[in-house]
């Protein structure tokens, strides 16, 4: 279930962010805040993108930034911002990103088919436009369950 | 049996969702292959006949005699599947 990811606190809308890097800190510090990984995760994120490239960028206008459960992972879980305006990540074709959902993930199991249930809800253009447009967290909570 | 490999950075975000997806296709296809998924950094590039990863990696394999399959857009099935039933033919010919 999509709902065993996220939390009301793990959404915020309208971010206003320069870079990449901006993106992924405020990503990971709604999962900070919640407890779910250690501060140093954040800045694993950003060097996995530094050391492997944009592939986090699995969609177009979508980042997904992660790494490692042993790089600082508490508890399964995953934060949600969209932007206020698009970011460049540097990826070929996705460029430029307005949503980043960040996930930490304790294994490489327990949180799979809930992320699969996600990719159906983002691969739905009239849900996924729902959530660039909302600016109330709540309301993009409900969206994601909504399926 | 087809030994399909997905692979993402970290091994725990895009390779699996491709995982499961390429899971998908397998059973309503009724294809003989068996799929798993791994990172960039743990891949032997030719232990596999299909690998099925993102365009930034797929550069880095292109020295494996396995068939790559590269995926831009993670929720677009259709295109993964088009593309992985495309390589299977490709192998069994």
């Amino acid at each position: 279930m999509i709902k065993d990811l996220f939390s009301k606190n793990t959404i915020a809308t309208n971010l206003n962010v320069d870079t990449w890097q901006d993106a992924v800190k405020a990503a990971g510090s709604l999962m900070l805040e919640e407890g779910l990984i250690e501060e140093q995760y954040i800045d694993s994120m950003i060097n996995k993108v530094k050391e492997l490239g944009p592939y986090i960028v699995i969609a177009p206008g979508i980042a997904m930034p992660h790494s490692r459960p042993e790089d600082g992972v508490n508890k399964t879980g995953m934060s949600l911002i969209t932007l206020e305006k698009g970011i460049n990540f540097g990826h070929e074709k996705n460029d430029p990103v307005t949503l980043v959902i960040a996930l930490a993930a304790k294994d490489n199991k327990s949180h799979i088919s809930s992320l699969a249930e996600l990719m159906d809800v983002l691969g739905n253009q009239e849900l996924l436009n729902k959530i660039l447009s909302s600016d109330s967290s709540e309301e993009i909570y409900e969206l994601l369950n909504k399926n | 049996m087809l030994k399909i490999l997905t692979v993402c950075g970290a091994g725990v975000g895009s390779s699996m969702m491709l995982k499961v997806y390429t899971q998908q296709i397998i059973k309503n296809e009724k294809l003989d292959a068996k799929v798993d998924a791994t990172d960039i950094g743990s891949i032997d590039p030719n232990s596999a006949d299909i690998i099925v990863t993102t365009s930034d990696f797929a550069d880095v394999l292109r020295n494996t005699n396995a068939q790559v399959v590269k995926i831009d857009n993670l929720t677009d099935k259709e295109y993964l599947k088009t593309e992985l039933l495309a390589a299977v033919e490709k192998i069994n010919n």
